[in-house]
């Protein structure tokens, strides 16, 4: 299945308005009062399907994008790939926050996402990625996730997380270990550049950290969902508890 | 291309003196925690390195090896690539150190480096922009990477857990083909756009350089 989304928000009369929205199965787009939802419009991903969503926040504007459920990512009938690009603009003054459920990867599955973020250096960004390793009591097969960050057109954060036996090593103690949930929530706050926070331990497999640039990553592993989430959201007042650029209600 | 082969022999020495035996790559953390304890986990822990911290850093190194390379872009880049700022730090240390050392033996652009650069270059850059001046090329500065991503933390492991040495020589020995894997690749996308080189990522390597940043009792710098 080939498809693509395309959603733009912009500010219009002091709120945000959807002023473009087309989606097509399987990521199906929906407005609602609590912003924008991504619903799984089909069975998968599958091996096979290519999707393609496009985010634009235009100047001033904010947007909340949610989903209503996990992604389950399942092996196809023809043993190609699934792929999902997700390519994302927030303008001067925009704030989107990205807080959509994980991504399962299921035994046999071959999952690659791209992202790419380009954000304006006075935009506020909130970005969380849980990626699942496997369902209960399985292997997950492969997938890749790729996130490409620019602030201002500088590369601020660029990172590939790779489940499966195509990157030797990767359950073993350099990498992911023994965990079954792995995840990031990036924060880019232009505030950062003047006011950088400060690293700090969250837990055996959970850590705060300042990137290069006006950003900050919280970072962990899990053995499950539940205390991924639990270290994510940690993560998110650690790394917006300190007033840095006034965040809208 | 034309320098004698044995200059990479030199780079990726543990003797040359570059400091390099002042970090544990990790190491000293995963120990420490538990995760490393033996010679099969620490087997898993070098393949899981060298696919991750090592192919990113190889192909860094390689595209700082090609003429006309942009230094400063691709430190941009290495920093983008590590979210850890103690890792980070540990790694500028280091290229600071290689630059130090290898602008002796082959004077000319490595001073230029220096200029632009000068808190200190990250690591694979230093080693890409000396291999060139070594009169080298792009493989050879992936492969001394490469080896370099491996070999640090192995020999870490044989202070830090007593393993026979000649056991941890004997796992680099069968790392030869998947360094060579990576090399390839590292090589290979040298000379083209630097903003799609790998970016592969490894959350336990970057928690243990934040760890190690907080412990107080260490042996190592990183």
């Amino acid at each position: 299945m080939r498809s693509s989304s395309h959603v733009v928000a912009e500010l219009a009369g002091g709120i945000t308005r959807l002023t473009h929205l087309r989606s097509e199965a399987p990521v199906l787009l929906k407005r609602t009062p609590q912003g924008l939802y991504l619903i799984g419009g089909a069975a998968g991903p599958l091996g096979g399907d290519d999707a393609r969503l496009r985010v634009e926040v235009g100047p001033g504007a904010r947007l909340d994008v949610h989903s209503t459920a996990a992604t389950l990512a399942l092996p196809g009938c023809s043993g190609g790939a699934s792929r999902l690009r997700i390519e994302v603009a927030v303008a001067e003054g925009a704030e989107l926050r990205w807080l959509t459920e994980p991504t399962i990867l299921a035994k046999g599955c071959n999952h690659r996402i791209r992202t790419r973020l380009d954000t304006d250096e006075t935009a506020l960004v909130i970005w969380r990625e849980e990626l699942i390793l496997g369902r209960h009591g399985e292997r997950p097969g492969s997938a890749s996730s790729r996130m490409d960050c620019c602030v201002g057109g500088k590369p601020v954060y660029r990172s590939e997380q790779i489940v499966g036996d195509e990157s030797p090593g990767w359950d073993g103690p350099a990498v992911f270990g023994d965990a079954k949930a792995a995840g990031n929530l990036l924060v880019v706050d232009p505030g950062m550049a003047t006011k950088p926070i400060t690293p700090a331990i969250l837990g055996d497999t959970a850590a705060i950290m300042p990137l290069a640039g006006p950003a900050g990553l919280a970072t962990a592993l899990a053995g499950n969902s539940i205390m991924l989430r639990d270290y994510l959201n940690d993560g998110l007042r650690h790394l917006t508890s300190e007033r840095r650029t006034q965040l809208s209600a | 291309m034309d320098g004698p082969p044995v200059n990479a022999m030199l780079l990726a020495d543990g003797r040359f003196p570059a400091g390099g035996h002042a970090h544990s790559g990790g190491m000293e953390s995963a120990v420490a925690a538990g995760r490393v304890t033996d010679i099969d986990s620490l087997a898993r822990f070098l393949r899981g390195r060298l696919s991750t911290a090592g192919l990113s850093a190889a192909a860094l190194a390689a595209a700082a090896s090609v003429e006309d390379a942009d230094w400063r872009a691709l430190d941009t880049e290495a920093d983008a690539r590590t979210p850890s700022a103690a890792v980070r730090w540990a790694s500028r240390r280091q290229g600071k150190q290689l630059i130090r050392t290898a602008k002796h033996l082959w004077p000319g652009r490595l001073d230029v480096l220096a200029g632009q650069i000068p808190q200190g270059p990250h690591h694979p850059v230093a080693m890409g922009a000396a291999v060139a001046a070594a009169g080298l090329g792009a493989a050879d500065a992936a492969r001394c990477t490469a080896f370099n991503a491996v070999a640090g933390p192995a020999g870490a492991a044989v202070r830090l857990l007593g393993i026979d040495p000649v056991q941890v020589h004997g796992l680099l020995a069968e790392l030869a083909e998947a360094i060579e894997q990576v090399v390839e690749p590292a090589a290979a996308c040298a000379a083209g756009e630097i903003d799609i080189l790998p970016c592969p990522g490894s959350v336990l390597l970057d928690l243990f350089g934040e760890q190690h940043a907080i412990s107080e009792v260490k042996l190592f710098a990183s």
